[in-house]
């Protein structure tokens, strides 16, 4: 009897290496290392297609230059777009907004740069109220939109805030994905080098 | 042969089971944690919204109590009355992700409860250098929070607010200065109250003085 499950358990232990891989799950912490390789260089894409609405906020309008209230990234009017996922809540974020301010100020400030690059921030858990609440104390400049109920932070994975997306505008009008990282505590002047360079801009 | 497959299979597919439960466990939801915390977090995944019931209703006069600040001060709810609101803010747990991502935001909002004559007042069963260790890491709070550590959960419990495993709802309790209980926000423990929504209530209690 002691024979028969000794032989039940060897079968099964070659049936799960056999199998187990059809599922994904050779080796986890591996494969989370792989996922998260991809990811970092990845992750972002899928905010390409998500449909954004300015909020009936005339100066969002005119600074984005989009064609309509709702709009995708692809359509607002610029070379480069790029994406700060923030939180009214998240103190790096708090702590890092005159920073972000300074950085979107000097794009302001190049005639070479202002209308290449635009900038806008999601506030991912935050309401319409929160995020306006944040644009209001830290006198935030460029558009800051909500995601109350964190779908396009489920969408992005789940990142940690701060977190900065970039697309660069191709030929065809589509976008395309240069840049995907945390972090914040940026300096203004090296970001926006880094922007440039990453995005191969003129 | 056919029996030791048999066995084979079963043993497999609750071992490949079990291996899938786990990487879920693994990578379950975080909502917006900022990366001040680092990896510091204790990841409690999805609770059930709520698991108590309330004792206390709009209109009724708040449960009075005594508790230890993190500041050293003791704190007695009756101390502000006639003087000024207040709003009270329980979270489930320190060092959990949605807790971890709610205090910093009334942080940065002073003014606006100041506007509204209100003082916030932070309460967690967690004791409280646990608390002291927490809300350092999100910067210096202005407002007190207190340790509702021993007994333990006693005051939340007088609000009808203990979960049975021992933790807090993440419940807000905004007070008038007659000690009335003017507004009562039970959220779902895995998401945090709209500010928007507290401050529409304190403009009511400010209408009406």
């Amino acid at each position: 009897m002691r024979y028969h499950y000794y032989v039940s358990v060897i079968l099964a232990l070659i049936f799960t290496l056999t199998f187990t891989p059809l599922f994904g799950i050779k080796d986890v912490q591996a494969q989370q290392n792989q996922t998260s390789e991809k990811e970092s260089a990845t992750k972002g894409e899928s905010l390409s297609n998500v449909i954004f609405n300015s909020l009936n906020n005339i100066s969002y309008q005119q600074y984005l230059d989009a064609g309509d209230k709702n709009f995708k990234l692809a359509d607002i009017n610029a070379d480069v777009i790029l994406v700060q996922i923030f939180s009214m809540y998240c103190p790096h974020c708090q702590r890092d907004a005159p920073n972000m301010n300074n950085f979107f100020n000097l794009i302001q400030k190049s005639e070479s740069y202002k209308d290449k690059i635009k900038f806008i921030g999601i506030g991912v858990g935050n309401s319409e109220f929160e995020v306006e609440f944040f644009r209001k104390t830290y006198s935030v400049e460029f558009p800051l939109l909500p995601d109350q109920d964190f779908k396009i932070h489920k969408l992005l994975g789940e990142v940690r805030t701060p977190y900065f997306i970039g697309f660069k505008k191709i030929k065809d009008g589509s976008l395309k994905l240069f840049m995907s990282e945390s972090g914040g505590d940026r300096e203004p002047k090296a970001f926006l080098e880094q922007i440039v360079k990453q995005a191969d801009i003129k | 042969m056919c029996c030791y497959i048999k066995n084979a299979v079963k043993v497999s597919v609750f071992t490949i089971l079990i291996v899938i439960f786990n990487i879920m466990a693994i990578t379950s939801e975080v909502y917006s944690l900022s990366d001040v915390y680092g990896d510091k977090i204790y990841n409690i995944g999805e609770l059930k919204p709520t698991d108590s019931n309330l004792k206390v209703k709009v209109g009724d006069i708040a449960p009075d109590f005594t508790l230890k600040a993190i500041s050293g001060q003791t704190v007695t709810l009756s101390q502000f009355r006639d003087k000024k609101n207040v709003m009270l803010t329980f979270i489930p747990a320190a060092w959990t992700p949605v807790c971890s991502d709610q205090w910093p935001g009334y942080n940065i909002a002073k003014q606006l409860f100041e506007s509204h004559d209100t003082v916030i007042i932070g309460i967690s069963i967690d004791n409280l250098p646990t608390l002291f260790a927490w809300t350092q890491q999100m910067g210096a709070l202005w407002f007190e929070v207190l340790s509702d550590f021993w007994p333990h959960g006693r005051v939340a419990d007088s609000y009808g607010i203990l979960r049975g495993d021992g933790v807090a709802e993440r419940a807000i309790f905004l007070i008038d200065k007659k000690g009335v209980i003017r507004f009562i926000n039970v959220s779902d423990i895995n998401t945090r109250p709209d500010l928007g929504q507290i401050v529409k209530a304190m403009q009511e209690i400010s209408e009406d003085k």
